[in-house]
């Protein structure tokens, strides 16, 4: 029997995608924004979870063609929102060619019924409990429509190690490993906390040091992504693993929030286990759209400090991608050249996303109340986070996307480049510095 | 003087780079980039330890791969830079 897990894209897009042929124009061209180009994790774990005797095929459509002709018993496809008529198309051309197909994904999670029109069967939740059943039913011919994991339930200490042998290791620099699912703070433009429930798990110090061993046996020189929510929530459980992965000398990326630069145990464990760089989630420099994104109001809370920390972060060495979204209703055309000098002035990477009203989100419920979104609102090919797909309170869509386009343009021209560089290269050589002479003494 | 400039750069790479890999399997012509030995963020790592290591300021304009991106290209320009 053999299996074919497929990841939709558009061939040669990687990290950004947009419909809008300026922008990613754009990121086709510069070199210098940062890619974070990695595998599918949730399509290894699938694999991990298939038994042996079944051959399965990983294809990654960034990276190679589909051949539809090819043999395949069963084809799995994950989705997220922006994939999902992709995900559909290829789907369908695989069922014509009477192969049965199950879709799986956040999005098949959050709109089942959508994905089983384009499918046989569709995965609601995560996979680790139903995958085997889903394998066995189709053995017996008996494939059920829909195979759904109750949110949260998902032991992460059962989940296996991702296969990371079926990589193609020269088309990755990157290899993901997650640690924790779910976050706590509950923004109403992400769903996470609908597919993960609200419940923070982690997997356990010894399980996340083999998985990493497997990575560093298999893709030697390989940066690792933590493709954590926010991997540093519970702090006792952090300190314990970041001092566990200091003798394996990884470099590594990591996604958390901003309370980190109020620990200094965790910022001095963080640059000696080798983080390179860490990706927050400022969101916003106005306080307003901060107070409206979270009921909990943490990162309203934290926005006075955001000077302060972005240095105290940077003194042990690591890099900050601060990640920003545009359009919110407190934006008006003057929040670009706000967002650049703040990341001009504070030598960080940004990201620059368009406000995204996803579905299962309360951003879309509200934008639909009002007018700004119409309820069956489905072009998903546009739920890119860099394409306009509701209508912004304080400016037109047109100033939206011109906005952006030169945000990119001024924090990724040479001239910013070369001093985030330089800011950067001048802390590393004052860490090296005091390292070199509390070693002699 | 660049038998033990490249001495040191290579063992910074093998240090700091090659976990895992032999020595043997990449040469000085081998392009760090190219070949995922060293990323844009390693390069910060190379750029800081060539300064600090051999006294040299590096100006922006000189932070090019053709300047940065194999051991024999680091060793010609770091040579070049010692003789400033």
């Amino acid at each position: 029997m053999k299996i074919g897990l497929i990841y939709p894209a558009q061939r040669g897009i990687t990290t950004y995608r947009s419909t809008n042929p300026m922008l990613q124009g754009f990121f086709l061209e510069n070199e210098y924004v940062p890619e974070f180009f990695h595998p599918s994790l949730s399509l290894l774990t699938i694999a991990a979870l298939t038994p042996p005797d079944i051959d399965v095929k990983l294809i990654d459509e960034r990276i190679s063609s589909i051949d539809y002709d090819e043999h395949f018993d069963l084809i799995g496809i994950s989705i997220m929102t922006e994939q999902a008529f992709k995900g559909y198309e290829i789907a369908q051309k695989f069922r014509e060619r009477g192969v049965t197909t199950v879709i799986g994904g956040i999005h098949a999670t959050i709109l089942p019924e959508e994905a089983e029109k384009y499918s046989d069967a569709v995965v609601v939740g995560e996979a680790e409990n139903t995958w085997s059943q889903v394998l066995r039913d189709f053995r017996r011919g008996h494939l059920r429509k829909f195979y759904k994991e109750i949110e949260g339930q998902v032991d992460l200490q059962k989940s296996p190690v991702p296969r990371y042998k079926l990589l193609d290791l020269d088309k990755y620099r990157l290899i993901p490993i997650q640690t924790t699912r779910g976050c706590p703070y509950d923004c109403n433009f992400c769903a996470a906390s609908k597919i993960y429930g609200p419940k923070f798990r982690n997997k356990p110090t010894a399980q996340v040091i083999e998985e990493i061993e497997t990575v560093l046996a298999f893709g030697k020189n390989r940066r690792i992504v933590f493709n954590d929510d926010n991997m540093f929530v519970n702090r006792k459980r952090s300190y314990e693993l970041l001092e566990a992965i200091i003798p394996l000398k990884i470099k590594y990326f990591v996604q958390t929030d901003i309370s980190i630069a109020d620990d200094d145990k965790l910022l001095n464990l963080m640059g000696k286990s080798g983080c390179v760089s860490v990706f927050l989630g400022l969101e916003s420099l106005l306080p307003e759209n901060l107070e409206y994104f979270q009921k909990s109001k943490f990162k309203f809370k934290h926005l006075g400090k955001y000077k302060n920390y972005c240095q105290k972060i940077h003194s042990h060495g690591i890099q900050i991608l601060g990640c920003f979204m545009v359009g919110c209703d407190f934006d008006g055309p003057d929040v670009f050249e706000r967002l650049v000098e703040f990341t001009l002035d504070n030598n960080i990477l940004g990201q620059y996303l368009i406000l995204t009203p996803f579905p299962a989100t309360r951003l879309r419920e509200e934008l639909i109340k009002e007018g700004r979104l119409a309820p069956g609102h489905s072009q998903w090919n546009k739920y890119t986070c860099l394409d306009v797909v509701f209508e912004p309170k304080r400016m037109d869509r047109e100033t939206l996307e011109e906005g952006i386009l030169y945000t990119y343009r001024m924090v990724y021209s040479r001239n910013a480049h070369l001093k985030r560089v330089r800011h950067m290269v001048d802390i590393l050589k004052s860490l090296r510095h005091d390292r070199q002479k509390i070693e002699k003494g | 003087m660049s038998i033990e400039v490249k001495s040191i750069i290579r063992n910074f790479i093998q240090e700091n780079f090659l976990i895992g890999r032999s020595k043997n399997q990449f040469d000085d012509d081998t392009s760090f980039l190219d070949t995922g030995i060293i990323d844009s963020t390693g390069m910060l790592e190379l750029i800081a330890f060539l300064e600090e290591e051999f006294s040299i300021e590096i100006l922006d304009e000189e932070l090019v791969p053709e300047n940065l991106d194999s051991v024999n290209r680091v060793v010609t320009f770091v040579g070049r830079k010692k003789e400033e």
